[in-house]
């Protein structure tokens, strides 16, 4: 990205005219006219059209030949005429109006501030993406609001927005934004080309046009990264990728993903790096956990009695004395209780679902065992590999990763540990057919990209992440320079 | 709509082919079957007695022990008399110890060792040893103990921690099936309080047993034949004036060499041990106050250490047999060993054992 060349005026004008919430309004005052150039998602359009209308007013009363005389006009406070353009390059992302004459925009021109528009409601904490550390803010169902909370921290005439109406019936705004300059263009040429080809009637919400659009419909795994949070959206946007949102939706959608693109959550970021490091390998191995414990329970428990081990033995028979179906249907009846849960809890009001928990969780479970319907022990498995599931940042890998489940339980109880094995096999040729906006799913481990590796299974310090991935392809590779920094704190510091 | 109708067909098909495929495999679910973990086998009068101990698991914190024992004329179709006896089928492949009575033992236990070496279903964790009893009365000794594999677990640990030169069912097949070394098995023995406990190591001659070694000797089999970090040794003073004068030993490490002199005819052979010892506790009328005493008591160790190997190696020479493995180190060092020549001069073979002690003076309990 070019940050330190110097800009002109008209430059300046056109590199924001890429994005379509950058507007200009004419004003004609019978001498000359003059133009109001804006982000209109920036700032307070109600209190532009006061503003306009009083000019316009004055306009009719009294000749207006020059900016000095319109200006005259502007109720406000702070204007500053003749500014420097790159302090109106700053300025026109704090929510100010560019003012010029329509016959030379090169000439004078001034800054109107304007009351930046509030992207915040009441409450618009993250529902969904949680967490403790980091900021809280979530997108809304209202799209310029979104687009506000992106362009309040991605201050830069080339993040760029392209709006396309999708929806035969609904003629919904569906919001396509990318870096310019960082992102690839055939990313951002395949996307909107995807976007327009749509041909469905009504829009509710980003995650349709995220199916309409994957690459692939017949997987249960996300192809494209659904969030709620404007930080995993800017962090996206950043690494070359390109973000879209529907109007009326609170998630954006980023893309193209990969499988380990789900594993990470912006908390990573925000520890110190070993610690960001441990979580995300803690999140891992619990969905390979979730995924696998209980068909091996059900392998070992009806095949290969022999493998296991002589302390854990007498617990699991004597936890399954008296238990009168086979592993595969104990399991399959714990998984599916505990779907039925969730599927329950899920559409009710908070409160009532603590006391679902209390009744699914504790009665049924502790009522299930003294029964004798199942064993104890698999209720922990079961019970923990539930809770695994749910470990992934993004909601709809969750879901994947339970629906898997049921498959490789099947084959743990027709094949035993063959079947597994198998299981694994059919995963693996899977996720590495699968493609995210044309992009190989399972990168960087197939196809192998060592230099990328550094952020995948664990979060480096910042020290070695300043490049771009490069199997995004991106415009330029440089992200920061952490030698720089570095160098700086040599001796000068004291 | 024909190539839908294409999918659905071979999603059936594979549907069918799971289904059907899965038919085949014997599920064995583990609370439906009965897990023998410890096997015995005795000789009485002509036929063959087997014994099993098989765990039941219907209380919480005990295991009850279930002994199955059944008549037979031979070594094979163990299992399928005891299946005879229990309301769930008998498996083994749990099985951790076989046992044999000293009088199976004496008549051999190559049929077993041959079953063995064969199936696949024995885990190469599976232990054996010969008891001074019968085989039936050493299990039956461990059955207050609510543990089914409780003779295992104490020659398991005796290995880990003791004097016991641990091996495994592999170890101790290569030793069987092999030329240049002859298989020992631990020797359990029942003592005053009718406990079962480990009294030696049973040396055999092909697959018969010969002959017991006792005390110091099992020490002595281990650290002639493995590098050993575990063991420990009571050696006895000589007497000056009073009561015999005892100190106990523990081996920190202990390392041995050997050096093939000359292969033959007669074979001779040097051995070094390098041992480094650590005193756990000594009677009182030794004093070792300075280091000229500590020099000296290494030295009194040294010699109790080499006699005792040679003593044992030279009734291990009497008895032809070869627990040590002489003759797979001579077939290592020399082109064309014959192990038909080398045992015929084996009782003959010339061993001069040399011992260097360590004595580490840290920690002195008195």
């Amino acid at each position: 990205m070019p940050n330190q060349q110097a800009y002109s005026m008209a430059s300046i004008l056109d590199s924001c005219k890429r994005s379509t919430d950058f507007v200009t309004t004419p004003l004609s005052t019978g001498k000359e006219s003059f133009s109001f150039s804006y982000y209109k998602t920036l700032i307070d359009v109600e209190g532009l059209g006061h503003l306009l209308h009083a000019l316009q007013t004055a306009a009719q009363t009294e000749e207006i030949g020059d900016l000095r005389g319109l200006l005259a006009h502007v109720p406000m406070d702070g204007l500053e005429t003749d500014p420097d353009p790159e302090r109106v390059r700053e300025q026109i992302f704090k929510g100010c109006l560019l003012v010029y004459r329509d016959s030379d925009p090169e000439g004078p021109c001034a800054l109107i501030p304007v009351p930046a528009k509030k992207g915040l409601r009441s409450s618009n904490e993250t529902d969904m993406e949680f967490s403790v550390v980091g900021p809280k803010i979530g997108f809304i169902e209202d799209l310029d609001t979104n687009i506000h909370l992106l362009r309040a921290q991605l201050n830069t005439p080339d993040l760029v927005l392209k709006e396309i109406l999708v929806g035969s019936i609904s003629r919904s705004r569906v919001a396509l934004m990318y870096i310019d300059g960082v992102a690839n263009e055939e990313n951002v040429a395949k996307m909107e080309k995807r976007l327009r080809a749509i041909d469905f009637d009504v829009v509710f919400d980003t995650s349709q046009l995220d199916q309409i659009i994957s690459d692939n419909s017949r997987t249960p795994f996300p192809l494209f990264t659904t969030t709620e949070r404007r930080d995993r959206v800017v962090y996206a946007l950043i690494t070359g990728q390109v973000a879209v949102i529907s109007e009326g939706s609170p998630y954006f959608i980023t893309g193209p993903s990969t499988l380990f693109d789900f594993f990470l959550s912006p908390e990573d970021y925000f520890l110190p790096w070993i610690l960001g490091s441990f979580f995300r390998m803690i999140r891992i191995f619990g969905v390979i956990f979730s995924l696998f414990a209980s068909s091996f329970y059900v392998a070992l428990m009806t095949y290969h009695y022999e493998v296991i081990p002589k302390e854990l033995l007498g617990r699991l028979i004597y936890s399954r004395e008296n238990v009168p179906f086979a592993p595969f249907l104990e399991a399959l009846f714990l998984e599916i209780t505990v779907e039925f849960l969730r599927e329950a809890g899920a559409r009710l009001p908070s409160r009532i679902g603590q006391s679902l928990g209390i009744v699914g969780g504790i009665i049924l479970g502790q009522a299930a065992v003294e029964a004798s319907l199942t064993s104890n022990i698999l209720i922990i498995i079961v019970s923990l590999s539930a809770l695994t599931s749910f470990v992934t940042p993004i909601y709809k890998m969750s879901n994947a990763i339970r629906f898997l489940r049921f498959p490789i339980i099947l084959l743990a109880a027709v094949w035993g540990s063959l079947g597994i094995a198998i299981a694994v096999c059919f995963l693996l040729v899977h996720l590495s057919r699968l493609r995210s906006l044309g992009y190989p799913y399972t990168v960087p481990f197939f196809p192998v990209r060592v230099k990328d590796m550094k952020d995948s299974l664990i979060r480096p310090s910042y020290a070695v992440t300043g490049t771009r991935p490069s199997y995004l392809k991106p415009r330029s590779r440089i992200r920061y320079k952490p030698e720089a920094e570095r160098k700086s704190n040599d001796f000068d510091e004291e | 709509m024909r190539g839908r109708r294409n999918t659905v067909r071979r999603v059936a098909a594979l549907g069918l082919l799971t289904l059907a495929a899965g038919g085949c495999g014997s599920s064995q679910i583990v609370d439906r079957i009965a897990l023998v973990q410890t096997a015995g086998y005795d000789r009485a009068e002509g036929h063959i007695v087997t014994s099993l101990q098989v765990g039941e698991y219907t209380d919480k914190d005990k295991t009850k022990i279930k002994l199955l024992e059944s008549d037979s004329t031979n070594s094979f179709d163990m299992m399928p008399q005891l299946n005879l006896e229990t309301n769930k089928p008998i498996e083994y492949g749990q099985m951790k110890m076989m046992l044999f009575g000293r009088s199976y033992a004496e008549h051999g236990i190559g049929d077993v060792l041959k079953i063995l070496s064969r199936d696949v279903k024995v885990q190469s964790r599976c232990l054996l040893a010969v008891s001074e009893t019968t085989a039936l009365e050493a299990m039956r000794a461990t059955s207050n103990t609510d543990d089914t594999l409780f003779l295992m677990n104490m020659i398991w640990q005796n290995t880990k921690t003791a004097n016991l030169k641990g091996q495994n069912l592999q170890q101790i097949l290569y030793g069987y099936h092999g030329t240049g070394s002859d298989i020992f098995l631990p020797y359990i023995t029942i003592n005053k309080q009718h406990r079962a406990q480990l009294g030696g190591v049973a040396l055999f001659k092909d697959d018969r047993v010969v002959a017991v070694a006792r005390e110091a000797e099992v020490l002595y089999l281990k650290l002639l034949s493995e590098r050993s970090r575990e063991g420990s040794l009571l050696v006895k003073l000589r007497a000056s004036g009073g009561s015999q004068p005892y100190l106990l030993l523990r081996v920190l490490s202990s390392h041995p060499k050997f050096k093939l002199v000359s292969a033959g005819p007669v074979p001779s052979i040097r051995i070094r041990v390098a041992m480094t010892v650590m005193i756990k506790s000594i009677s009182e009328t030794v004093k070792i106050e300075n280091e000229a005493e500590a020099k000296r008591l290494e030295r009194v160790i040294k010699r109790y250490v080499e006699t005792g190997m040679s003593d044992f190696i030279a009734k291990c020479q009497g008895l032809r047999v070869d627990p040590i493995g002489f003759g797979d180190f001579v077939r290592t060092h020399r082109r064309g060993w014959d192990s038909v020549a080398f045992y015929e001069a084996y009782p003959s073979m010339k061993t001069e054992v040399r011992v260097s002690v360590k004595l580490l003076q840290s920690g002195i309990i008195d």
